[in-house]
């Protein structure tokens, strides 16, 4: 049986800002199943992840002085923008009517 | 001048005692490009106009007296690693027009040098493959048979090495992509250990395993270059603030005594015949120098490929979310914002790179998250263990870089989880975050480079290129 259906993927294609094709949804029913069914031998080990062990590394002490630098110039930041031809804003779709 | 024999401090010397300009290194570089690049494909922008300068620059710090290291030498550049001005498309249509506005930490280090950028190299698509053949640009060939893959997804990176294009270049290594294509091309590439250099300015894929290094002709070339690029950063609280070291400073040391793990798992059934016994003969090889070889195991590494992916992808689909089309990227079409949001992503992202954030958000989804992404993290603990043990034992580890010698291309295109299971081999080193370096040990039966990998100690690259100078030399 597949790992995923096509609800399953709906909801993971959703949750990835992504949308498919019908063609192209069976395609990666097919592949994301496989892939999964492949995932899953980290199942048969009964192991425990261990808090503790992790996240305790960063060296918070010695994190950098919260203090205000040097911005980027504001037309290096918009080169890759879509700014209208307005200069400096960002343009975009209506988020509401 | 044939490139795929030079040596960096040779290129010094010869710069520096004027038997050569940087001007004419520089030409001499794009003289072989312009000859073989058409069957390689190593390139996505070729800075034949900013190189000049570049190189004119280099000589007059030369002619002054005051050159470093890389002043005046040409390197190629990963295109995830961000070049002020100069395009960084991570070999997406995503970024297919992206021009960064500000550089790297490696590459405000390399100019610090006045290097010289030759061209920004393919890739697979944010990193995502291991043949260099999920560009949304090119395909890569490998420079020993065109028809093969050059590995990736340092691809092109490893090519440009390998056909003499430039005496070395930086990658990035998230579970291979350095070592792997280094193998598969026949050429020395360091991935070295997490924390080791900053990752400011290289395109995240999975920010706990992703780290730049170096590939050249020789291990002594991989650690100059590491000289130049490692160091603490105040951008990357991830980079470790260590004293300054010279990673070359132990060649020419004897390696008497120093004791090499084999792990039995590494020599198993899925790893090729051919590509076993040139690593045992490197083996023996080390031996004769006066190494002992250490027997060990490590049981967990038949869980390393899926521990691996479900870290990498979980990582990935959050670092990639940034891409909306908004500030920069492809920008989609679509009456309302969503509508845009989900079309420029579907547009600018191939399949392989759809694949692994839909992989990444099944394993961080509501009811799958303990399964998978909380298991997978104990994986990480469980093969970081192993391998501490097997550092109880001995100095470094020995095993095989990949499984097999580079493949034919498109004969793994269609089938993601053959894809996957050729990292097996790579990935544990990045689980753990530890150093390691891939270097030649032969060819087989097809004359298709074999590599090995060294793995060490955290921070303990020094060792790595100590082992692996001495077994050049022997070698060669």
């Amino acid at each position: 049986m597949a790992k995923i259906d096509k609800a399953a993927l709906d909801h993971i294609a959703e949750l990835s800002k992504l949308s498919f094709t019908d063609e192209e949804t069976e395609k990666m029913i097919d592949q994301m199943s496989n892939i999964i069914t492949f995932m899953d031998t980290i199942r048969e080990i009964d192991i425990q992840y261990d808090d503790a062990k992790d996240n305790n590394q960063i060296a918070y002490a010695r994190l950098r002085e919260d203090k205000a630098g040097e911005s980027f110039p504001t037309e290096k930041l918009l080169q890759n923008a879509h700014t209208g031809g307005d200069g400096d804003c960002y343009v975009l779709p209506k988020m509401m009517e | 001048m044939d490139m795929k024999k030079t040596t960096l401090s040779a290129l010094r010397k010869s710069l520096d005692e004027k038997q050569i300009s940087a001007q004419e290194l520089c030409g001499e570089c794009y003289r072989v490009i312009e000859s073989g690049e058409e069957n390689i494909g190593a390139f996505i922008t070729l800075t034949k106009e900013e190189a000049e300068k570049a190189a004119e620059k280099a000589q007059t710090r030369i002619d002054s007296g005051e050159a470093d290291f890389l002043t005046g030498i040409p390197l190629a550049i990963k295109d995830n690693i961000c070049t002020d001005g100069i395009k960084t498309t991570c070999a997406s249509k995503m970024l297919e027009n992206f021009i960064p506005p500000y550089d790297a930490t490696v590459i405000e280090k390399l100019k610090g040098h006045d290097y010289v950028l030759i061209g920004k190299t393919n890739m697979d698509e944010f990193a995502m493959g291991g043949a260099t053949q999920t560009s949304y640009f090119k395909r890569t060939h490998n420079p020993v048979d065109a028809n093969r893959v050059p590995g990736g997804s340092s691809g092109g990176s490893a090519a440009a090495v390998a056909a003499g294009f430039v005496p070395a270049s930086l990658g990035s290594d998230t579970g291979g992509s350095i070592r792997q294509p280094a193998s598969f091309c026949g050429v020395t590439g360091l991935k070295p250990t997490y924390g080791r250099v900053s990752r400011y300015g290289l395109v995240a894929f999975g920010s706990s395993l992703d780290q730049i290094g170096s590939l050249a002709n020789t291990a002594a070339d991989c650690g100059a270059l590491l000289n130049v690029i490692a160091g603490g950063d105040e951008r990357d609280a991830t980079s470790a603030k260590l004293p300054k070291e010279d990673f070359t400073g132990k060649i020419g040391q004897s390696i008497n005594g120093m004791k090499i793990a084999l792990p039995k798992e590494f020599y198993g059934e899925a790893t090729d015949a051919e590509v076993k016994e040139a690593v045992m003969k490197a083996a023996k090889e080390l031996e004769a120098l006066g190494a002992v070889l250490v027997s060990c195991e490590m049981p967990s590494l038949k869980y390393g490929i899926p521990a691996y992916y479900l870290i990498a992808c979980a990582e990935a689909a959050s670092n990639l979310s940034r891409f909306d089309g908004i500030k920069y990227g492809l920008r989609g079409e679509g009456k309302s914002y969503g509508e845009m949001i989900l079309d420029s992503r579907n547009r600018g992202f191939g399949e392989e790179v759809k694949r692994r954030i839909l992989l990444g958000n099944y394993a961080l989804s509501s009811g799958y998250f303990d399964a998978y992404y909380r298991k997978a993290c104990a994986l990480r603990q469980r093969i970081k263990a192993e391998y501490e043990a097997i550092f109880e034992l001995a100095d470094v580890i020995l095993t095989p870089t990949a499984p097999t010698v580079a493949f034919k291309i498109g004969s793994d295109d269609n089938d993601p989880v053959k894809m996957y299971t050729a990292d097996m081999l790579t990935v544990p080193v990045n689980i753990a975050g530890l150093p390691a370096i891939s270097v030649p040990c032969g060819r087989n039966g097809d004359n298709m480079p074999i590599g090995m990998s060294i793995v060490g100690r955290r921070f303990d690259e020094s060792t790595l290129i100590q082992i692996a100078d001495a077994y050049e030399k022997e070698h060669n």
